[in-house]
């Protein structure tokens, strides 16, 4: 599915995206474009993931408590009565508390152009969005240029029930790493196809319970004990040795389907401010492998 | 000199009702389970069908503040002009779907006088939308009487300056079921005893669209 050919057009149809977008930018610049509002959210979480590292036998998973923080800035531009313009720029952070060469920073900018098919709050919407950033790690060999670009529909039935599906392209570009000896590539160098569905209903005017599920694939990577590494060597062409997890492994990269579902109830604690709890289980399969993660968080988020 | 003073009296109690002296109704409306309900409109509507004409043109407002519509319920009499300043920093676009009025205002700055403003000119209710805000809901409700007001958080409202005579009394409330008596007449306005109507209505639990962001996502239009 991930032939070379197939990776380069996606890629380049990525470029054409971002640079639709610039131009869009900067037409509506050009066009006094009118600017509708204020983009920031902002988020504060923490949280426990049991396999941090998808390992997939039992001894190699490693758990770890995690925080993170994020912040979205931006506007929003309307073009005419149906089409919006989002640009903002994106900053996260993330920290391990035990493998703190996980600690990464994100930057990069989004831009989103929104087509709503009408008036009123049950139209419904189809938006085109890219993103673009580098994502830093402690532990540099995973340092990697990230895009995404995709498609999400959205749809309100009612005050209470809403819908959403996004399909996304992710590239993820490999800076640093050197392969072991008798694999070639890096792990880091990543492509993958996703499809999402969320659905989220108000169950008081307080309390909003969402259910996601999303289909993955692409490529990920595992960790294996150096003592594996040649039995290694036909399931995957991206091998490294990795220090991050405080032991010798070798971290690889191999292609896989995944599914992720997540469960989340979230508390308004004002219009702008809500407390959420969130539930996600990873199941990825690969030939006859299975890893599965699941990732416990809790934060508050803002939203101008 | 009693008796005179009786015809006095008497005239005067005679006169009175024409000479213009008004009388304020008072009403107070709950639900069915005795809470209090607040933005419930009152109106009180001469069965004589006689209806005085504003000597001046009406104005009313309903302003925009934290991305929320100021007030959530307006009652106008037809006829009267709203103004939509906006007190926020940012745009909007107020809009309307509904029979009793089809309008859009185009996307408009912070400020007083930036918008258009919009007459209501038939009875009915009006539901006020933002194009850029969906969350954002108000509701314009247009009456052919000039006696009416809406309750407060205390479920009270007072129609003030009513001349006697005989009333149809309605309440009207944007999620009212249509269960709920909503009509009192005929009811005398003047007498003693009429001076305070009271209504228990049937509520629906309505929900508005949550503005605060979701766990995973959803919630509100991007």
């Amino acid at each position: 599915m991930f032939s070379l050919k197939h990776v380069n057009q996606r890629v380049k149809m990525l470029k054409y995206v971002h640079v639709v977008m610039l131009v869009t930018v900067m037409f509506c610049q050009a066009a006094s474009a009118e600017w509708a509002d204020w983009i920031l959210n902002a988020s504060l979480d923490g949280g426990f993931e049991d396999n941090t590292n998808f390992g997939i036998e039992k001894y190699m998973r490693l758990s770890d408590v995690t925080t993170s923080q994020s912040v979205l800035v931006g506007r929003y531009y309307q073009l005419g009565d149906y089409f919006r313009l989002s640009i903002a720029a994106d900053l996260k952070a993330k920290e391990y508390k035990r493998y703190d060469g996980l600690d990464n920073v994100y930057s990069g900018a989004t831009v989103a152009l929104t087509h709503k098919c009408g008036w009123g709050l049950e139209a419904p919407w189809l938006r085109i969005h890219s993103s673009a950033g580098y994502l830093s790690f402690n532990e540099a060999m995973r340092d990697s240029w990230m895009y995404n670009g995709g498609l999400t529909f959205g749809k309100r039935f009612s005050e209470r029930f809403d819908m959403l599906l996004s399909y996304n392209f992710i590239y993820r570009n490999g800076k640093n790493s050197q392969g072991v000896a008798g694999f070639m590539g890096n792990p880091f160098d990543q492509v993958g196809n996703k499809g999402s569905v969320v659905l989220s209903y108000l169950l008081t005017e307080q309390l909003l319970a969402s259910l996601g599920d999303s289909v993955y694939y692409g490529d990920v990577t595992s960790t294996v004990e150096p003592g594996d590494f040649n039995t290694f060597k036909s399931f995957t062409k991206a091998l490294i040795r990795d220090t991050t997890f405080n032991r010798r492994l070798g971290t690889y990269r191999f292609e896989a389907l995944a599914n992720e579902f997540t469960a989340g109830l979230s508390y308004a604690l004002s219009g702008h401010t809500s407390l959420n709890v969130n539930y996600t289980r990873v199941d990825g399969y690969a030939s006859d492998l299975h890893y599965y993660d699941n990732l416990v968080s809790t934060s508050i988020k803002y939203s101008f | 000199m009693t008796t005179f003073a009786t015809y006095v009296i008497t005239l005067l109690c005679l006169l009175l009702p024409t000479m213009g002296y008004c009388y304020d109704l008072v009403s107070e409306v709950k639900d069915g389970e005795g809470a209090l309900v607040e933005n419930a409109v009152i109106t009180a509507t001469p069965l004589s069908g006689e209806i005085k004409k504003p000597e001046k043109n009406l104005t009313a407002e309903i302003d925009q503040i934290d991305k929320t519509f100021v007030d959530f319920v307006t009652p106008i009499m037809v006829g009267t002009t709203l103004v939509f300043p906006n007190s926020d920093k940012i745009r909007h676009q107020v809009y309307s779907f509904s029979e009793a009025k089809k309008f859009e205002i185009p996307l408009y700055p912070p400020g007083q006088g930036r918008a258009t403003p919009v007459t209501f000119d038939k009875p009915g209710v009006v539901v006020l939308g933002c194009n850029i805000h969906d969350w954002m809901k108000a509701y314009v409700y247009v009456v052919e009487t000039p006696f009416f007001a809406k309750t407060g958080k205390n479920g009270k409202a007072t129609i003030k300056d009513i001349p006697p005579g005989q009333y149809k009394i309605e309440v009207w409330h944007p999620y009212i079921k249509k269960s709920s008596a909503t009509v009192k007449q005929p009811v005398n306005i003047g007498k003693e005893s009429d001076m305070k109507v009271d209504f228990v209505i049937d509520v629906k639990k309505a929900l508005t669209v949550r503005r605060a962001p979701g766990s995973i996502g959803g919630g509100v239009y991007p």
